[in-house]
């Protein structure tokens, strides 16, 4: 299964990729990442079939990660549609009503409950 | 016969007949005309000189005959400039018996009179130089001679000839004797008293007249018909006083001097009185003025070759004429006064025609006459004038009293005026006294009020960094607690592969968590130094001056900027650019208060881009982007921004303090004024603004190193 991240904060990789290292070391996660949403929206554009969940921060410089998700939702709405999760470091009712309204299947706050989100995951994959 | 005016006036109406009595010698006279009787018939002459021509029994009858009353031109046959005699043999009849005579005479020459044989009178010079003669021979006193009826007597003359100028007119006769009785005498030298007193009054009078109008004229130049009158006046003074003179002159050489100017003088007066006239009335009368010169001029020549009487009352009635003329068109006019100026014409016309059909009135009556005649014009228009004057002068002092009481009003208006002010001054005085204590109390007021607003703004800046600070803390702690929580799986994990002998694997994961171990060290200090910005930015005082990296302080600040905002306005968002120029010198700066700087320009950057962004179109894409660089000697960081840009008209003031495009509380209208502070006078630096409207905006702050 192939996840995008995108983050503008670069160490948000290296945490992923420790997090889920057992997963990748048993080839059962791929992780790809995107800086920006415009950079996410490139990488889209070529691997859209291959990505299976979208982890999109929402609070980003340029493209926001709700902009991101109306984007995705516009442009790759043939079936099966990928997941989208929003995470935000604000866990307001204001960034979840508009993730949820643009179409977010889920919606996480920061700082990230790995165990929760590998529990979110499995049930995905299951 | 006298000459004065009156009679010459009386000469133009009544024709003088010098009748040529072709009578036996002697001459016999018996009757006694009206004027006395007049010796000009019968007379001898010779052109030599004798004494016994004197005698009365020399035998004359071989000389020739001759008029003696005739002017000497006339009498061709006195030729040559020698000493001759004159004889005449007469006697009265019984009609005019035995009696006194009144012997008057006058010539244009000098003689000896002889009555039968005895001398008479001897009057001047006689010479048979001519240059050497002095005619004696007007006024002369007259003599009593008593003559006995019936007796013949004779009258012999010896004379001596003068000739003086060039003349060829009548009026001075060559020798001119009359008899006449006692109360003839004395009737005529009544009338030549009266006479006298008339020419006294009216030299007087035109005198007075002449001083009067002068004095006007001197007083009022603009009334030229004052100076015209007086002209007149004074010609007819000297008229006049010639007239009065012609009775006292003997030396007939100056009797002349007198005799003429009389008539030519009183003549000219007319021209300037019709010149009055005409200035009076407004009337023009130039070419008239030309023409009444020309006919002066043509009397002139008459008078002095011809005769004097004739051109003289001519031109006397001529211009009599156009001046009653004038004063006629005048009154058609409506003229102002014409009336009093024709009344006296019409008083001096009646005056005059008793003369002019020739009733015959007594002597009194006559001079009486010959005053009003004159008098009534010149009073007419001397009244007329002083009516101008008194009216114009009334006129004047009714406007005078309008002016006194205009400038009394205005006089009390301007001390009203004058108080009014001085009240209003006191009163003025007093308030900016009151003001300047407001002024002063509102100053220091205003002086606090600023500590406070830089205070405020402050605050306010740091207000909106809370939601920045809050996500930048969160973002490291983030990381924080995760790469912690992964590391205690590691080491878990990393147990175990220790227990299963797994070294390789071990060390593999060691080293990941040594890795993290760095990253939870390196956020915790993204934390803390967040935390110490902060710190230093709220803080009031002023800080001290450290090297410090721009590049770091303007990355921190954006970041804080934009987080700040983000955490306001959840849909807000903007790219970011940054390029910062690698190994900048650090520079010595008030880090904080750039600090503040950098943050005032990145939130008017922000703030510029959203708005932009609430009326472009969806193609829009906010940027702001920020640029450190070296300059020469200095560091230069541009912030730019492709926001709603700043418009001409507001440049120069947006570094106004209190200066602020945002709605009311939204701006404290302080950011950029302090930013200036801080960079120019605190820091020695600059802050450029390139702006187009609409389009973007860019601030270049250029610090010094």
């Amino acid at each position: 299964m192939k996840i995008l991240v995108v983050d503008d904060e670069a160490d948000v990789q290296p945490l992923f990729l420790q997090c889920f290292r057992k997963e990748i070391r048993e080839h059962e996660i791929e992780f790809d990442f995107a800086l920006s949403g415009e950079e996410a929206l490139v990488y889209l554009k070529e691997k859209h079939s291959e990505v299976v969940l979208i982890l999109s921060d929402i609070n980003m410089p340029g493209m926001s990660g709700i902009d991101l998700l109306s984007r995705i939702r516009h442009d790759y709405n043939v079936p099966p549609p990928p997941v989208v999760m929003m995470i935000t470091a604000y866990g307001d009712e204001e960034n979840h009503r508009q993730a949820i309204e643009n179409g977010a299947n889920d919606f996480l706050t920061k700082p990230l409950d790995f165990n929760l989100l590998k529990e979110k995951l499995k049930t995905l994959l299951a | 016969m006298k000459l004065n005016l009156f009679q010459l006036l009386c000469a133009l109406f009544i024709t003088v007949s010098f009748t040529a009595r072709a009578q036996l010698k002697p001459v016999a006279y018996d009757a006694m005309p009206e004027d006395g009787i007049t010796l000009d018939t019968g007379w001898r002459y010779s052109l030599e000189d004798k004494s016994q021509f004197a005698q009365p029994a020399f035998n004359d009858a071989s000389w020739g005959s001759i008029n003696p009353t005739k002017p000497l031109y006339n009498l061709p046959q006195l030729k040559g400039d020698k000493i001759g005699w004159l004889r005449l043999r007469f006697k009265t009849g019984t009609k005019l018996g035995s009696r006194p005579y009144i012997y008057s005479m006058w010539h244009s020459a000098a003689t000896e009179v002889y009555l039968d044989g005895k001398l008479l009178s001897k009057y001047g010079k006689l010479s048979n130089n001519p240059a050497e003669v002095v005619p004696i021979g007007m006024n002369l006193p007259d003599q009593e001679i008593y003559l006995t009826q019936g007796d013949e007597h004779v009258l012999a003359i010896r004379f001596a000839l003068w000739r003086g100028p060039v003349v060829r007119s009548n009026w001075i006769n060559f020798c001119f004797i009359t008899l006449s009785s006692t109360n003839q005498f004395l009737e005529v030298s009544k009338a030549i008293h009266k006479g006298n007193h008339v020419y006294i009054v009216l030299t007087s009078v035109f005198f007075l007249l002449s001083l009067l109008h002068l004095a006007f004229y001197r007083y009022d130049p603009t009334q030229r018909a004052n100076l015209f009158f007086a002209v007149y006046a004074i010609s007819s003074t000297v008229g006049f006083f010639c007239v009065i003179m012609q009775e006292e002159v003997q030396d007939v050489r100056i009797w002349m001097f007198v005799y003429l100017p009389a008539f030519l003088t009183t003549l000219m007066g007319g021209i300037w009185i019709i010149k009055a006239l005409g200035n009076l009335f407004s009337l023009r009368i130039k070419w008239l003025e030309i023409v009444l010169w020309c006919i002066y001029a043509i009397v002139l020549v008459l008078i002095i070759f011809w005769q004097v009487d004739t051109p003289f009352f001519i031109g006397l009635i001529i211009f009599g004429l156009i001046e009653i003329g004038l004063t006629i068109k005048a009154l058609r006019m409506k003229k102002r006064g014409a009336g009093i100026v024709a009344f006296g014409f019409a008083v001096s016309v009646t005056a005059v025609a008793p003369f002019l059909v020739g009733i015959t009135i007594g002597n009194l009556t006559h001079q009486i006459l010959i005053l009003i005649e004159f008098l009534a014009p010149a009073l007419g228009i001397s009244l007329y004038l002083a009516r101008e004057f008194a009216l114009d002068s009334s006129l004047l002092r009714e406007k005078l009293v309008q002016v006194e009481t205009l400038s009394e009003q205005n006089l009390a208006q301007e001390q009203e005026k004058q108080q009014l002010l001085a009240r209003q001054n006191d009163s003025l005085e007093s308030q900016v006294a009151e003001r300047t204590t407001a002024l002063q109390k509102s100053l220091i007021d205003l002086r606090s009020a600023q500590t406070q607003l830089i205070q405020s703004e402050k605050m306010a800046s740091l207000g909106e960094l809370t939601a920045g600070i809050a996500h930048e803390i969160q973002n490291p702690l983030n990381f924080v607690n995760n790469f912690s929580d992964v590391n205690r799986e590691m080491i878990d994990e990393l147990k175990e592969e220790l227990k299963a002998g797994n070294i390789d694997e071990a060390l593999v994961i060691a080293n990941d968590i040594q890795q993290n171990e760095e990253k939870i060290i390196q956020h915790g200090k993204r934390a803390d130094n967040i935390v110490k910005g902060m710190l230093q930015h709220s803080r009031s005082n002023t800080g001290e001056r450290q090297l410090s990296n721009i590049n770091t302080l303007a990355d921190e600040f954006l970041k804080l900027s934009y987080h700040g905002l983000r955490a306001k306005d959840k849909t807000f968002n903007a790219g970011l650019s940054t390029s910062f120029e690698e190994g900048l010198p650090p520079i010595n700066i008030v880090s904080q208060d750039i600090g503040r700087v950098l943050l005032n320009l990145f939130n008017n950057a922000f703030y510029a881009v959203n708005q932009k962004k609430k009326v472009a179109n969806a193609d829009y894409k906010p940027e702001v982007s920020v640029t450190t660089s070296r300059g020469d000697g200095c560091v230069v960081v541009t912030v730019r921004d492709n926001g709603i840009g700043i418009p001409n008209e507001i440049k120069d003031k947006i570094m106004q303090p209190f200066f602020t495009t945002k709605p009311s509380g939204e701006g404290t209208g302080l950011g950029l004024s302090l930013s200036y502070d801080i960079v120019v006078k605190g820091h020695g630096g600059n802050i450029e603004i390139l702006s187009q409207n609409g389009v973007y905006t860019q601030f270049v702050v250029t610090l010094p190193i």
